[in-house]
């Protein structure tokens, strides 16, 4: 087979014949090769500079010794486990044909031809400069991002000139070119303004910035300036001073970012708490059961999602996005189910024996466990629709993730679901009669163990709703319920008050936000972390339910007449 | 299962030697160490296809200690003294190795561990085919510092022994290279921690300079949630790669993986080792998988720990043969300096401090939850049993256990 005649379109460019010269044998011809093919700016490099300092660029020679080069990322293998390798175009990404079909050949057929360790950061480098003139909004943003970062690109610096003034340009890129650009001048890596005035001039501007990214090499700017022996103490106490005010200027800055960042780290977590805890308001709050499955009911809502995933064939590399959309009432339905058959085998049994229902809910639980345990194994992953990653920038600095301000949402939308089935429809309201006082209810018709039922059945498909919010944030494993949720959810109710919505979302808001301001809390040297941040909360809350034993709002409801 | 675990009851074969297999089936750690019980049967099988070791058929007795620290050493004991087993495999977790350790010391019995863990142990009665140390977090930080460029490593782990004495030989590393202490951070979260939002964002500060890395032990089921929040927060791992030593293609089953693409681990074996004997072993365990109707099925990865855990069988398979004894003392001799063909490649057994010599090997992940190799060491690296980072002076513990039960031999 001759090479000519098999090679694709794109690769009898200029820029093919240069890729060519990567499989030589001669570290200077790849060096320089790499040099020219920066210069190009073929924006379909930088993908390949990164596939070629990965080592996924092969040469595939044929059986004439010609040069192929071709890509291969991922292997294959077909049902005997056999292991074959797809090949791709190195440029357009698009399968390599041979006779019209992609080849596949045998991995060990292909030459590696991986970069040394010498020239990878060439390589490397290369790669954020070509992103500077990438069509994609995110590998521009990078790529003006790493120019500025160690070690330094100063060849980039007419590029982010000529981005940071073009005003068709998004804000957010022309503000990073200008806080890469001044960068580099501040750490000296610009031959042409090498003196301390010039590097100060930049720090002025990039105190004008209020950028971070500077504010992190303070310290290190300071610390070389001590040690110039040409600069006079005068001079660089004068230095010094502009120093410190320019770290006074990013601080104020920086603190407003910690602050409201926390504020919205807390008010997300105290979503997702309030959200776990919801269902278990219902069955452990209104209804009085000890509902140790609480947890199992979400991890059945979890794993229904990825049933679901699968149901639609939603792969990273093949999204369905809307196969999440479809997995919320599923899940409902699905863990309301689970709870209603719970219901009629267990729970029904145990209405007045709160400590029974303790533990028969628990043994629930392990069997439901162990039965998820059986048919799915323990790894599983529910990908995340594309759209929940990343996040919007709403100032400067303060980034709120898609994935978090989405859980925030179905935490309302589920407070305002169980209100508004509470409190404004007539099954709500046959709840609230049965809740209160049963045989009252019952005397006037009511049916009570059918609301019982369907009551139970609304706290787990709630619960179910919350495993399937969880997925987007966190893992899928059969015992997520018991290591991660029970205890929380159980937190939540009792220092809420049992049995009040509003106490649930006070205090799920409240231990949120109080976690995330007592978590990053410095005192001398010692951080407060994630460790001792829990340590000092549950104290805060036993000392809370010692000063207020029903908790933040008194109970009604069946608990309530008990007493 | 039902059928693995009843193995444990049924009658002696003629001719047959019994084995103990050691590892948690359920609780917590059955998410890592069900896949060890699984490719230890696979090897069981594979030398009684081959006519088992000494003319003898090998008889796996499978017990599960359920992630229950105590109740290994009273399995332990079970295997020991009731099954009369000629070696054990097992273990997960340092705790669990630990809470055993004494059984295994006091009846002279043999074990083998197949996970990397931190070092600072050297039982006469335990053979270590995982990492040591210094053959899997040195090379990784060395890797970080020279071949990445960072100049600063945030040591993000989970808090128990491994991660805190992986981070002090990590942190001497560091400061032995010049890093000053105010580029290292260093925190732990609690088990099964979920909410890293505080963690990302501080890391994100930290990594404003652009040069700085993750060093991270991290262990389980926080790291979904810990992957998921530092992408969503918009990090990637140019801005901030982190290097993992618990994370390898079986966790990654489990994660989203696009979002991750570029970061990296350090192991001494990765799925993607491209040898013969390496693509026969992973199509083998697939196949396994499959036939023995096994979760997961044909999805099934193999990793470090699993190829530990399998080679194991074969080593003493071959010090069996070379003694022709299935006595732990002689065993335990023949064992020493043996070399032998693992999938990964050619492996040898330290001469004398009861660890394996294996090649350190970094991986990038790709997007389909393999690793790319980016970094392979020259030939095999010796295992410390005891961190010359932690023993400055080379004044190193005894050994422990042995026949005499003082660490001699």
């Amino acid at each position: 087979m001759d090479a000519s005649q098999v090679a694709t379109p794109s690769i009898n460019t200029e820029v093919g014949q240069l890729i060519k010269n990567l499989a030589s044998s001669d570290v200077d011809i790849v060096k320089d090769s790499i040099g020219e093919l920066a210069k190009t700016a073929d924006p379909r490099l930088e993908k390949f500079f990164e596939l070629y300092r990965q080592g996924s660029v092969y040469n595939w020679p044929t059986d004439s010794g010609v040069v192929r080069i071709v890509v291969n990322e991922e292997t294959i293998m077909d049902d005997d486990f056999n292991e074959f390798a797809p090949l791709l175009d190195p440029l357009s990404g698009e399968p390599y044909l041979v006779a019209d079909v992609q080849a596949k050949p045998d991995l060990l057929e292909l030459e590696d031809i991986s970069p040394s360790r010498k020239l990878r950061s060439l390589v490397n480098s290369s790669k954020f400069l070509l992103r500077l003139f990438s069509t994609d909004y995110t590998v521009r943003l990078s790529g003006v991002k790493k120019c500025g970062d160690p070690s330094f690109l100063p060849a980039a610096i007419p590029y982010l000139e000529e981005i940071a003034n073009d005003e068709t340009e998004d804000e957010k890129i022309r503000f990073t070119a200008k806080e890469s650009k001044e960068l580099m001048v501040l750490s000296g890596a610009v031959e042409a303004k090498k003196s301390t005035e010039d590097r100060l001039f930049a720090l002025s501007k990039l105190g004008d910035l209020k950028s971070l990214r500077a504010y992190a090499r303070l310290d290190t700017f300071e610390g070389e300036l001590e040690s110039m022996p040409e600069l006079s103490t005068q001079e660089l106490s004068e230095a010094k001073a502009s120093i410190s005010l320019i770290r006074k200027k990013i601080q104020d800055h920086k603190d407003t970012v910690e602050l409201s960042g926390n504020l919205f780290r807390g008010v997300s977590y105290g979503s997702v708490l309030v959200l776990i805890a919801l269902g278990l308001a219902i069955t452990f709050g209104l209804m009085g059961v000890i509902n140790m499955a609480h947890g199992e009911l979400m991890m059945i809502g979890a794993y229904t999602t990825y049933e679901v995933q699968m149901l639609f064939g939603h792969t990273p590399d093949n999204p369905v996005n809307h196969y999440y959309l479809a997995a919320l009432p599923i899940a409902f339905l699905v863990a309301a189910v689970v709870g209603l058959i719970m219901e009629g085998l267990v729970v029904r049994h145990l209405y007045n024996r709160p400590l029974e229902s303790l533990l028969a809910t628990w043994g629930v639980g392990l069997l439901l466990i162990q039965v998820v345990r059986i048919i799915y194994g323990d790894n599983i992953g529910v990908n995340s629709p594309t759209w929940a990653r990343g996040g919007f920038e709403i100032s400067q600095d303060i980034v709120l993730p898609y994935a978090r301000l989405y859980l925030l949402g179905l935490s309302v939308l589920s407070v305002g679901f169980i209100y508004f089935i509470i409190r404004k429809t007539r099954f709500g309201m046959l709840i609230r009669a049965t809740m209160q006082n049963r045989d009252m209810a019952s005397s006037l018709g009511v049916r009570t163990r059918k609301i019982d039922r369907l009551t139970f059945a609304l706290g787990s498909g709630i619960a179910g709703v919350a495993g399937y919010g969880w997925t987007i944030i966190g893992g899928v494993t059969p015992d997520m319920g018991q290591t991660n949720f029970i205890v929380d959810s159980f937190l939540v109710v009792v220092t809420g008050g049992v049995g009040e919505l509003l106490g649930v979302i006070c205090s799920g808001l409240g231990i949120g936000v109080l976690t995330k301001l007592i978590e990053p809390l410095e005192i001398g040297t010692f951080t407060v972390g994630p460790v001792w941040g829990k340590v000092i909360l549950l104290a805060l809350i036993v000392g809370f339910i010692q000063y207020r034993p029903s908790g933040l709002f008194a109970p009604k409801g069946r608990l309530a007449d008990k007493k | 299962m039902a059928a693995m675990l009843g193995l444990a009851f049924s009658f002696p074969q003629l001719h047959a030697v019994k084995i103990g297999v050691l590892h948690s089936l359920s609780g917590t750690m059955a998410i890592s160490e069900t896949s060890l019980r699984d490719v230890v049967m696979m090897a069981v099988k594979e030398i009684n296809a081959g006519g088992g070791v000494l003319g003898e058929q090998v008889e796996a007795v499978v017990v599960d200690p359920a992630s229950d620290w105590p109740l290994f050493a009273e399995k332990a004991k079970q295997l020991i003294n009731e099954e009369k087993v000629a070696v054990t495999f097992g273990c997960w977790t340092s705790v669990s190795r630990k809470s055993c350790l004494p059984v295994f010391e006091e009846e002279n019995a043999l074990l083998f561990y197949p996970v990397q863990y931190e070092g600072e142990e050297q039982s006469l009665n335990v053979f270590y085919t995982a990492a040591s140390p210094n053959q899997q977090l040195v090379p990784a930080a060395e890797y970080m510092a020279k071949e990445m460029g960072c100049k600063k490593f945030y040591l993000l782990g989970t808090d128990y022994v491994f991660p805190r004495t992986a981070n002090k030989v990590l942190k001497a590393y560091l400061k032995a290279q010049g890093v000053p202490d105010e580029n290292v951070m260093e925190e732990y979260t609690p088990f099964h921690h979920q909410d890293y939002q505080t963690i990302v964002s501080k890391v994100k500060e930290f990594a404003a300079s652009g040069d700085a890395c993750i060093l991270s032990t991290i262990n389980g089921d926080s790291n979904v949630p810990f992957y998921k929040e530092f992408a969503n927060q918009g990090l990637t791992s140019d801005d901030c790669p982190i290097m993992a030593f618990s994370v390898s293609e079986d966790e990654l089953r489990a994660m989203d993986v696009p979002p991750l693409v570029g970061h990296l681990a350090a192991w001494n074996y990765f799925q993607s080792i491209k040898t013969k004997e390496n693509a026969s072993f992973v199509k083998s365990f697939k196949k396994y998988c499959v036939e023995a109707g096994l979760p997961g099925g044909a999805k099934r990865v193999t990793c470090d720990p699993i190829e530990a855990a399998y080679f194991g069988v074969y080593v003493w398979k071959a010090a069996v043969e070379k003694c022709g004894s299935f006595d732990v003392d002689k065993v335990r001799k023949a064992v020493y300096g043996l070399e032998f063909d693992a999938p990964g490649g050619k492996k040898s057994m330290h001469p004398t401090n009861q660890h394996t010599l294996k090649p350190v090997y970094i991986g990038e992940i790709l997007k389909n939850g393999q690793f790319k190799i980016v970094y392979s060491s020259d030939g095999l690296v010796s295992p410390d049993s005891y961190s010359s980072y932690l023993w400055p002076d080379g004044n190193f513990p005894k050994p422990t256990g042995g026949p005499n039960g003082d660490g001699s031999l």
